[in-house]
């Protein structure tokens, strides 16, 4: 893991000092002199060596040091303490909904084996794979914001609204922790479009796994036992049947989870949801190297751990797993 | 392509088919999307006689009409020869990136299944690297960097996208390279280059050509996906990620705007899948076939 993430820091060096022609001219901007690109040129480091330049930035990204975004004007450190929690919040919340859902409709449909319930399941999944998530999110504004007028169409509050004072940077926890009813419920609202936006696009993947990984282990000899022996059906699900049936769903949502940072800056560039996402859309726009590189660093970082976390939970679930014995 | 290697099991095999009886239904559709959109692309003058940069501000934002099938943007362009045009641009960009991605893939594949030892390690642990990454967000600071447009987007793609590729290639050729034949071509004394050639590329062609069809579908999604945050092609192409972002703005005006490019992108991306998984059930050497060979 940590030799993964040297490489992007490899990467991303490349990517924001070799690569680009000349990034003192472009820092220094348009029409200014050679000894003002000279001068930038040395504040930044660019007359030194590679290797000691790359060095020099390894060190900065160790003490969070990301340097400074043009388009902002401060440091990139306080912009993704600024925007971080609230793609926290989105990914968090996103991924609860699509576990309960994925879950409860992969055990639905593999315990009611209905032919209607494998159609629709099947023709959802095929769409929501072949949909762009930016599409889907703009079809649900359409419906749900223009058209029925029921949800905003973006934004984690109401523009009148005032944020809740920062305990934990999750609105929706802040304003419950304040107390303060009416902003919950704006909170969540807000978060409605944006959360089913990434929900759907993951939710067809999702159900048809589990619904075969559960439609198999319902098979199995235990599960006669237990119904033999008179054992309550949700109990035989929930505690026998779901344990083993999870794995490869859990193995299947690390994965997801890369796609999903990628769906979150669209999601969010579409909502207007202030998060690394649109963070990442406006430095896009500005080409604002700085930033553009500490969001992928921070995204790859958040991915890794993730799949950190996936591998730790195998063990966990299925108890012949040893963490050491690979 | 690969008839020489197909040819010898292929024929005696047809026979056995019942249960594949709504197969051929599929793939049909598939085929004739993926032709259409081919068509599309190559001679979009067939489709729509319309300019798709001709602007007149008096017919912006209008719903569906027989003049206007997917309606006007926002300074009236027609939406469906924009659709129409830009086929041409999307298809050809999603292209062009899983060829790239495959060739370069491919030839690392085949050098790691068939060399071995250090040189397999080395290319596997870079793709292992390029695994563990997010990545589409890679993708998408790569193709900033490089300066935005459709060149560096489809760099940017390629780059990120080859791993797959040499992944397959590599678990295949590991396969092959242990076959009788291959093992008697070694023994006559034939070069490696011959051996790749003649004796392990044809064995491959078909997954290939298959995961490529697959692949396009998602490139589709994927180029677009980019282009529609402004990291791929720009104004004024009618890239279809592009015309959705210019919908972005107009949702409360008009529905037929962001509707229609998105569901253009759909039927695409599920035309080129329907292809991949009708030529994939037909290639694979599957239970039935082996018993007779």
């Amino acid at each position: 893991m940590l030799v993964v993430l040297f490489c992007i820091t490899v990467i991303t060096f490349a990517l924001a000092r070799v690569i680009p022609a000349n990034p003192a001219a472009s820092a220094a901007g348009l029409g200014a002199s050679a000894e003002q690109i000279a001068a930038i040129s040395h504040r930044m480091g660019l007359d030194q060596p590679l290797v000691d330049q790359y060095f020099i930035y390894l060190r900065g990204i160790l003490q969070l040091d990301f340097g400074t975004s043009i388009a902002t004007g401060s440091s990139v450190r306080t912009d993704l303490g600024h925007y971080l929690p609230a793609t926290l919040e989105l990914i968090g919340v996103s991924f609860v909904v699509y576990l309960i859902l994925a879950i409860a409709l992969g055990a639905w449909s593999a315990v009611t084996r209905s032919r209607f319930v494998d159609g629709a399941i099947r023709v959802v999944s095929i769409v929501s794979s072949a949909a762009p998530v930016f599409w889907v999110a703009l079809m649900l504004q359409l419906v749900f914001f223009a058209n029925l007028g029921w949800l905003p169409s973006g934004g984690r509050l109401d523009i009148r609204e005032t944020p809740p004072d920062t305990i934990t940077g999750l609105y929706t926890i802040d304003t419950l922790l304040h107390g303060d009813g009416p902003l919950f419920v704006s909170a969540v609202t807000h978060l409605v479009l944006p959360v089913t936006a990434v929900v759907l696009s993951m939710l067809g993947v999702g159900v048809r796994l589990l619904r075969s990984s559960i439609g198999a282990e319902l098979n199995e000899a235990y599960v006669r036992t237990a119904e033999a022996k008179g054992m309550p059906p949700a109990r035989i699900l929930f505690r026998h049947v779901l344990k083993n049936a999870l794995n490869p769903f859990v193995s299947m949502s690390g994965v997801q989870l890369g796609y999903l940072f990628a769906w979150i800056i669209l999601v969010e560039t579409i909502m207007q949801w202030p998060g690394l996402g649109l963070y990442a859309f406006n430095s896009f726009q500005s080409v604002d190297y700085n930033p553009i590189m500490a969001i992928t660093l921070v995204i790859t970082a958040l991915f890794l751990l993730i799949n950190l976390v996936v591998d730790l939970i195998y063990p966990l679930l299925d108890p012949r797993i040893r963490l050491a014995a690979s | 392509m690969a008839s020489a290697v197909n040819a010898a099991p292929t024929p005696e095999v047809v026979p056995v088919r019942p249960r594949r009886r709504f197969r051929p239904g599929l793939a049909t559709v598939g085929g004739v999307i993926v032709a259409l959109f081919v068509v599309m692309a190559v001679a979009p003058g067939l489709f729509s006689s319309q300019s798709t940069t001709a602007l007149d501000v008096g017919q912006k934002l209008l719903p569906p009409s027989l003049d206007h099938l997917f309606g006007t943007d926002e300074v009236g362009r027609d939406i469906f020869s924009r659709v129409v045009h830009g086929a041409r641009y999307t298809l050809s960009m999603s292209v062009a990136i899983v060829v790239v991605a495959a060739i370069i893939g491919t030839l690392l594949g085949l050098i790691a299944g068939y060399v071995g030892r250090w040189v397999d390690q080395l290319i596997m642990r870079i793709t292992d690297v390029f695994f563990s990454l997010p990545t589409f967000v890679v993708a998408m600071s790569l193709a900033v960097v490089l300066g935005r447009g459709m060149l560096s987007l489809v760099f940017a793609l390629s780059i990120v996208w080859w791993p797959t590729y040499t992944r397959l290639v590599r678990g295949m050729v590991l396969g092959i390279r242990e076959r009788p034949h291959v093992r008697s071509a070694q023994a006559i004394g034939a070069g490696r280059i011959r051996i790749l050639r003649h004796h392990i590329v044809p064995f491959l062609t078909h997954e290939l050509i298959v995961r490529g069809t697959q692949d396009i579908g998602y490139a589709i999604v994927a180029v677009s996906s980019l282009s529609f945050i402004g990291v791929g092609a720009q104004p004024p192409s009618p890239e279809w990620g592009l015309v959705l972002s210019g919908a972005r703005s107009y949702i409360t005006s008009s529905w037929a705007y962001p509707l229609f490019p998105g569901l253009t992108i759909i039927v695409a991306t599920l035309g080129f899948s329907l292809l991949g998984d009708a030529l994939s059930d037909r290639a694979r050497p599957g239970s039935r076939r082996r018993g007779l060979s």
